[in-house]
């Protein structure tokens, strides 16, 4: 199996297309910290204008922990589109390239296959988001330096002193992981129906804005969906800058993301053991 | 006896409407090259889908290497080498990578030296390092090959191997399918939609129409020269066909055919023209042609009167 997964990953950072997500998310990050190195106070002014009036918070606002919050807050919304590409790809792709008739004609059996393409698709994933970690958090943390981290809630401004901060941020992108293979999942899923990548990376992105809009429209036939839904879970990393952390509304959400990923990986087994390789 | 590497019995292959296999049966004998023919669409490359189990039959029964294929699939698999239909491989890694990749997907762990070795067996050791997607057709044919023959398989399955190849490639890979059989005793299924192809490597062949079986046996018995059928041109058709109905040739004429026809020896050929020559009668052609090509032309030809062939 690791053998497997070990070709799979080969081929994935031998491809071109696999840098594009690197490359993104190093460019938009470095562009936010470029913005908020020079411009950081007027943002902070912006962001603060409703509590500046009743609070006056002293100390260094402007640093790392803050840049790689915000960071998270904007980018997060989009990585499912770079895992999306590559996931979208996975066996779409190589139905359009004519490969997957070789990979299935091997004494290797179907299931294998599945399993050690996602398992391939989930390592590209941890890698981009350690990569997304290494850029947003300690090269802010390089540039801006420690301090206590201001957290804006909609009813609420919440400051996390700055050695109760690293373990959030861990646990975070830990949560950010699981939500992304859910992306990485169904990107898989879906990419088993076609023969070329394009469909089921448009597809992906369809259904998580479909599902997004669901769980922001406070309409009660759709209030009922909600919990099942794994757009509704997939921004919980944000329940590790609570205080205290309710873990069980985490646990909750894990445990939904993790059924979502079983539910779309038995799925592609399921249709591509069955599947007939006509590409 | 003979040994038989595959036997395919009444496999049936059905997509939607349409029957893309219907009922077929044949068998390989071991160390042979088997010619599967057939025009385009008539069931060639849906076969060979489902010996590499990459299609699921409807019906029917598959037996490689005296296993059955759905209960031994990864057992069948490792002793068997395919190109099917085009070669296509990772166009974005090296020749050498590609190799590698379907090695290790073969359960091989072949070292730089044997990869290197199965490379220059299909003259790509300058090109190694090369990008296949800088390579010409022919060239990914060839590496095609070599990753279907890295780990040593028993039996090749090569789907129309010569498509989009050149004389010289055509002519490569003709050669390295008989040095395959002859020389290292290996089973190859090559299925080709020109007759004129399988004839000159295959010992026997399987013709199909429809997904219908119309021929099976040795190429020898199947072109046997003693079926050939001569189309006959002159200036004059008509005195050249009166003359014939009273002449000894008059055994050999074919009724209702287009033209004038007789069904004889390929050998009594020169006979005939002296024959028409001496009686006075010029001759503008006279093409000899077997039964079974006439035959397999008929059927890539619109005009599909021919409904079975009769050896």
């Amino acid at each position: 199996m690791w053998q497997l997964t070990s070709i799979e990953l080969f081929k994935i950072f031998k491809k071109p297309r696999t840098y594009i997500s690197f490359a993104a998310i190093a460019a938009i990050i470095a562009l936010v910290q470029l913005a908020l190195y020079v411009d950081g106070e007027t943002y902070l002014q912006f962001v603060m204008q409703s509590v500046a009036e009743t609070f006056a918070i002293e100390g260094k606002k402007l640093n790392g922990y803050f840049v790689c919050y915000t960071i998270l807050q904007t980018l997060l919304v989009h990585v499912p589109l770079l895992i999306a590409l590559v996931a979208g790809d996975a066996i779409a792709g190589e139905a359009n390239m004519g490969t997957l008739r070789l990979l299935a004609a091997k004494p290797v059996s179907r299931t294998q296959l599945v399993l050690s393409k996602f398992a391939a698709s989930t390592i590209y994933t941890v890698s981009l988001l350690f990569f997304m970690a290494v850029l947003s958090l300690f090269v802010s943390l390089l540039i801006f330096g420690k301090s206590d981290l201001m957290v804006f809630k909609s009813d609420m401004l919440l400051i996390l002193p700055q050695h109760d901060v690293m373990w959030r941020y861990a646990g975070a992108f830990g949560f950010a992981v699981l939500a992304m293979t859910t992306v990485a999942a169904l990107a898989f899923l879906l990419s088993v129906f076609a023969e070329n990548s394009i469909g089921p990376i448009i597809s992906t992105m369809s259904i998580i804005i479909l599902f997004t809009i669901l769980t922001t429209m406070d309409i009660p036939f759709f209030n009922v969906l909600k919990p099942y839904l794994f757009t509704n879970h997939m921004l919980n990393w944000k329940g590790f800058f609570e205080d205290p952390v309710d873990y069980s509304e985490l646990l909750k959400s894990a445990l939904m993301l993790l059924g979502h990923i079983i539910a779309f990986v038995s799925i592609t087994i399921f249709v591509f053991r069955k599947k007939d390789i006509l590409s | 006896m003979t040994e038989h590497i595959i036997i395919v019995e009444n496999l049936v292959k059905q997509f939607g409407t349409l029957r893309a296999v219907d009922g077929l049966s044949f068998a390989v004998p071991k160390g042979e090259v088997y010619g599967f023919l057939g025009q385009n669409g008539a069931g060639k490359s849906t076969t060979i889908r489902m010996l590499l189990t990459l299609v699921q039959p409807t019906s029917g029964r598959m037996q490689l290497f005296g296993q059955n294929l759905t209960s031994s699939r990864h057992a069948i698999l490792r002793q068997v080498g395919a190109v099917i239909e085009r070669p296509d491989l990772y166009t974005y890694l090296t020749a050498y990578e590609n190799l590698r990749i379907m090695a290790r997907l073969s359960g091989v762990h072949a070292g730089r030296q044997q990869l290197m070795q199965q490379l220059e067996q299909v003259g790509l050791t300058q090109r190694a390092q090369s990008r296949v997607k800088t390579f010409s057709q022919g060239m990914k044919q060839r590496l095609g090959i070599a990753c279907a023959l890295i780990h040593n398989p028993q039996l090749i399955i090569l789907d129309e191997p010569t498509n989009g190849l050149d004389p010289q490639g055509i002519a490569d890979i003709r050669n390295l399918i008989l040095h395959l059989s002859k020389n290292e005793g290996k089973t190859v299924l090559v299925s080709s939609h020109l007759l004129s192809e399988v004839e000159l490597i295959a010992d026997s062949m399987l013709i199909i129409d429809r997904g219908k079986k119309v021929a099976e046996g040795s190429v020898s018995s199947l072109l046997n020269p003693a079926d050939t059928i001569v189309a006959l041109q002159t200036t004059n058709d008509a005195a050249a066909l009166q003359w014939l109905q009273t002449s000894h040739w008059q055994q050999f004429l074919l009724l209702n055919a287009d033209g004038i026809q007789l069904q004889m020896h390929g050998q009594k050929v020169p006979a005939l023209n002296a024959a028409l020559v001496a009686a006075g009668i010029e001759v503008l052609q006279l093409q000899a042609q077997h039964s079974l090509e006439n035959y397999f032309l008929s059927l890539t030809t619109e005009n599909r009167h021919v409904a079975t062939y009769q050896h």
